[in-house]
């Protein structure tokens, strides 16, 4: 099985994330990132399918801050190649993004009869999951969002597939295909300092030119700000009379009876 | 009399002791050899370091043998089995080179009268230490006591030996005319039994004892190295090769490696070979099973189950041919998972070790096997994943790390941008965990009024590695020690005190400072020497009775003992010791990593609950002292589960030394049981 994992680099939310100065943007002098989490799921489950149905393993990310580690991180854990696309991706935006790899993926010899690309299902600066769909459509492939299960076969792989409400759909997608990842059947694997540090001696991470997209395909965003305080609670206190009164009081101040 | 000159059922004596002593050094030499190969097939390690150090270190445990005592009831017979043996080893092979050269011009040993003294006196004192084993094994066998027939065997061969002594100098006596010998007071006693007897019957029985001797001794050879009594040939080189005689207690280096040690051991063969040897040394005394709290709380862990089973397991898989298709895995089918996990590394274990063996890294060296596979439990991973990206375990960002300092009322020098005199090591658990901040903030204004000129690292500094290096995951230890010390490199101070005794354990021991350690000490220390100095302004004297929990890493691994004591001693309570005190100490649980761990076995009595209870049985004890963030957490949770809510308060020594330097402060009461958060799931 030739499975790609996209990994992408998100702003690491326990940092404490300020607007910049031109209120449009987060202020990048306190920002970190980190991999987002469903894209550590689709690794694990890229990982998985490797070890069950043999194959390959190729990770995928643009340029972004510590986006090395986090590739080498997922050499150390057996991905077999690394690719690194030399485009700053917080300036890319989704749709881009999708358009950049699709020529990836477009260029020879890179999707066969047997590949499997797996982004995450979502970012949190991706939140209605545009990327594999995007991806999908353009490359003409099948695709299933929301995965939280794939078992591999001949030419073909069996979906899990989360509904709300609790439901789960099976569904049998033949292979090249695009599967977002929800969530491994596993939590990711934990990999020790000392393999990335061997890893980070020995292993290469490639780089594969591609152009930018002429024109920025990004939405325009007119104000970028924290969630406003909502109205603070109020504890009454008293006798059940006592609370009574004071609650009908604050209801008849707030013009509500 | 000359036994060797008689014939023995037909044939010549020398003959046949010839033939006895080939076969019987020649299987014993063959056994020897093989274990010793096995022992060579373990991993390089240098245990040859400061030779002085480690003679006299050996000279101490082995001759004098003090933790031996540390079990009264077995101390003294031990001690007197072990002489006995010593004396009598001497004596056996004076007397068997005496009589396979008959030509020496030397006497046999029970000819000459000093000798045949101590032979008489120590085989019955021997006799009588019997008596006790042999008492003990049938009415009064503690739990722990494996009941072998190895055991039993080998008790029995002892006292036929000393039978054959006893007996052997009685019969000469009545031969040689039945004259009394003050020399041998005993047998002198023994030899009017047998007055009656004719010489020449007494001297055939006589020379029956000393070949029944000679025999059981030759048997003895060739048994030993097939039983747990190997202990008596091994533990003397176990001793002098131990790491507690030239390095620091519990150390988790090898000394001039070959191997990268860092992803542990999954084989036997990956083992040092000094931890190999630790098998072949163990008495099966039981004593770490018996300290270990692991143990004690039902988890499936006995320190002791770890050495021996590595050993059979060696032994089956390299000697009696176990090591075909199917063989059993070292770790998982011979040693679980949960096993490993089990252990805290307090230390206790190798504290009372009379053979000087090394469980807690050994263990290590198992866990680092485990986590080279990434087989580690979710929160622990997601703890060593946090360590890893913001240098703490709590997950937060570093820039949170002195965020206790914004309500502490206090300016707080900062180490990186100006001189101080103290560098203060705050540590995870004082620096993020809700329950230790107030205490944190408590202990800064004890420093501040006591004018200790302190300041801290701020943002860089990180976890010192403790947990995570006992954890098993050696390389992102050497990240954080890295980064620690690159931060401390780039700061201005002359000593580092911790608030942590893990912190303080692995600063001072575990970094390597180049030659330029600054002095480590942990806040009791400085307290108890501001005490001394007269620097602490005590307003007022504190009453009620306490007792004092000695956390592991300041008391086992570095013997700070007397300096909280010293100081809660000036506050004015009294101190009220537990039954297990000082080395003694029982563990909270949480070392090692534990604190990340989530019970998933079914356990009698968590660490840290059974301790609370043994303080609340203390008359009119009602405050629990700590001097370990980590016990904050442990023990005020202790005290909610163990029901002793309002009989008993878990308070930290810096909060008492607050209290007794009087000008209230409001914003800062002691934190009373009742109000304490609940305590924080390791997520």
């Amino acid at each position: 099985m030739n499975l790609y994992v996209l990994l992408k680099m998100v702003p690491d939310t326990v940092e404490e994330l300020e607007v910049a100065a031109d209120g449009k943007s987060l202020d990048s002098e306190f920002l970190r990132f980190k991999l987002s989490e469903p894209d550590d799921h689709a690794l694990e489950q890229a990982l998985i399918l490797k070890e069950k149905m043999g194959g390959k393993v190729t990770v995928v990310a643009f340029d972004a801050p510590e986006v090395d580690d986090v590739l080498f991180t997922a050499l150390a854990k057996g991905a077999d190649r690394a690719v690194k696309i030399p485009l700053n991706q917080a300036s890319l935006g989704t749709v881009a993004s999708a358009k950049v790899l699709t020529e990836f993926f477009a260029a020879a010899g890179a999707l066969t009869s047997d590949s499997l690309l797996l982004p995450g299902s979502q970012a949190i600066d991706d939140l209605e999951g545009e990327l594999a769909p995007l991806l999908a459509a353009a490359l003409k492939l099948p695709y299933i969002g929301v995965v939280c299960g794939v078992t591999g076969d001949a030419g073909k792989v069996t979906v899990l597939k989360e509904f709300a409400g609790g439901l789960r759909g099976e569904f049998e997608v033949t292979l090249p295909a695009v599967l977002g990842i929800q969530s491994a059947e596993k939590p990711p694997r934990y990999v020790p300092v000392a393999k990335v540090r061997a890893v980070m001696k020995s292993a290469q991470i490639e780089e594969a030119a591609l152009a930018s997209p002429e024109q920025p395909i990004q939405l325009d965003i007119e104000r970028m700000y924290k969630p406003e305080a909502a109205g603070r609670a109020q504890m009454i206190e008293g006798s059940t009379e006592e609370v009574a009164d004071q609650l009908v009081e604050v209801l008849a101040k707030n013009s509500v009876i | 009399m000359d036994p060797v000159k008689l014939p023995v059922f037909g044939l010549p004596g020398l003959w046949l002791l010839w033939l006895l002593t080939l076969v019987a050094f020649g299987v014993f030499g063959r056994r020897a050899w093989q274990l010793i190969g096995l022992l060579r097939q373990g991993r390089y390690e240098n245990r040859f370091d400061h030779p002085v150090r480690r003679v006299l270190h050996a000279v101490r445990h082995v001759l004098w043998q003090p933790r031996i005592f540390n079990e009264r009831s077995i101390g003294l017979p031990h001690f007197l089995i072990f002489w006995g043996f010593v004396v009598y080893a001497l004596c056996f092979n004076w007397s068997l080179v005496r009589g396979l050269f008959p030509f020496l011009p030397v006497p046999y040993p029970d000819e000459v009268n000093l000798t045949s003294f101590f032979l008489e006196v120590f085989s019955v004192l021997v006799l009588l230490s019997l008596g006790v084993a042999i008492v003990r094994r049938l009415f009064f066998a503690p739990k722990y006591l494996h009941l072998s027939l190895d055991a039993n065997l080998i008790l029995g061969l002892i006292g036929l030996l000393m039978c054959s002594m006893v007996f052997f100098f009685a019969f000469r006596m009545v031969h040689e005319g039945g004259a009394a010998s003050a020399w041998l007071p005993f047998s002198s006693q023994l030899a009017r039994a047998f007055a009656d007897l004719s010489p020449e019957t007494a001297g055939t029985l006589a020379q029956a004892m000393w070949w029944l001797h000679m025999i059981v001794v030759l048997f003895f050879l060739v048994y030993l190295p097939y039983s747990k009594h190997l202990h008596l040939l091994a533990s003397p080189f176990n001793v002098f090769f131990s790491q507690a005689a030239t390095r620091p207690v519990g150390d988790l280096g090898v000394l001039d490696a070959k191997d990268d040690l860092t992803s542990g051991a999954s084989r036997w063969q990956e083992l040092t070979w000094k931890q190999l040897l630790s098998g072949f040394s163990c008495a099966e005394c039981g004593r770490c099973d018996r300290s270990c709290p692991a143990t004690a709380s039902g988890y499936p862990l006995q320190p002791q189950q770890i050495i021996q089973k590595i050993k059979d397991h060696m032994v089956h898989t390299a000697l009696n041919g176990g090591n075909g298709e199917g063989a059993p895995k070292l770790i998982g089918d011979v040693i679980t998972e949960a096993e490993i996990w089990a252990c805290t590394t307090c230390m206790a274990c190798m504290n009372c070790c009379a053979v000087w063996n090394e469980q807690v890294p050994l263990i290590v060296t198992l866990r680092r096997h485990l986590v080279s596979q990434g087989e580690v439990e979710r929160t622990v991973q997601d703890m060593l994943a946090n360590l890893q990206r913001y240098g703490n375990s709590f997950g937060k960002s570093d820039r949170m790390r002195a965020k206790w300092t914004q309500t502490s009322g206090l300016k707080i020098k900062d180490a990186r941008k100006e001189a101080v005199e103290y560098l203060w090591f705050v540590g995870d658990y004082a620096s993020f965990d809700p329950r230790c901040e107030d205490i944190t903030r408590q202990t800064a204004n004890v420093f501040a009024r006591a004018g200790v000129d302190f300041g801290l690292l701020y943002e860089a500094e990180r976890n010192a590695g403790n947990d995570v290096r006992r954890v098993g995951e050696e390389g992102l230890f050497e990240m954080l020690r890295d980064k620690n010390l690159q931060a401390l490199g780039k700061a201005q101070f002359r000593k580092i005190v911790t608030t942590d005794p893990h912190t303080y354990h692995t600063l001072k021991n575990e970094y390597p400072w180049n030659g330029h350690r600054p002095e480590v000490w942990h806040y009791t220390e400085v307290l108890a020497q501001l005490l001394e100095a007269g620097r602490l302004p005590l307003q007022k004297k504190l009453s009620g009775r306490v007792t004092y929990h000695d956390p592991c890493y300041l008391g086992r691994y570095n013997g700070v003992y007397e300096a909280p004591r010293r100081v809660l001693r000036a506050l004015g309570v009294e101190l009220v010791e537990m039954p297990r005190c000082r080395d003694k100490s029982f563990c909270c649980g949480a070392g090692g990593g534990r604190i990340w761990m989530e019970d998933t076995e079914k356990i009698a009595e968590r660490p840290a609950e059974n301790r609370i209870r043994e303080a609340a049985a203390l008359a009119g004890v009602t405050t629990f002292v700590v001097a370990c963030p980590k016990d904050i957490a442990m023990f005020r949770d202790a005290v909610k589960t163990a029901g002793q809510e309002g009989k008993i308060v878990v308070k930290d020594l810096a909060e008492l030394v607050a209290e007794a330097m009087a000008e209230p402060r409001p914003e800062a009461p002691s934190p009373k049981p009742e109000t304490n958060p609940k305590p924080e799931s390791p997520k």
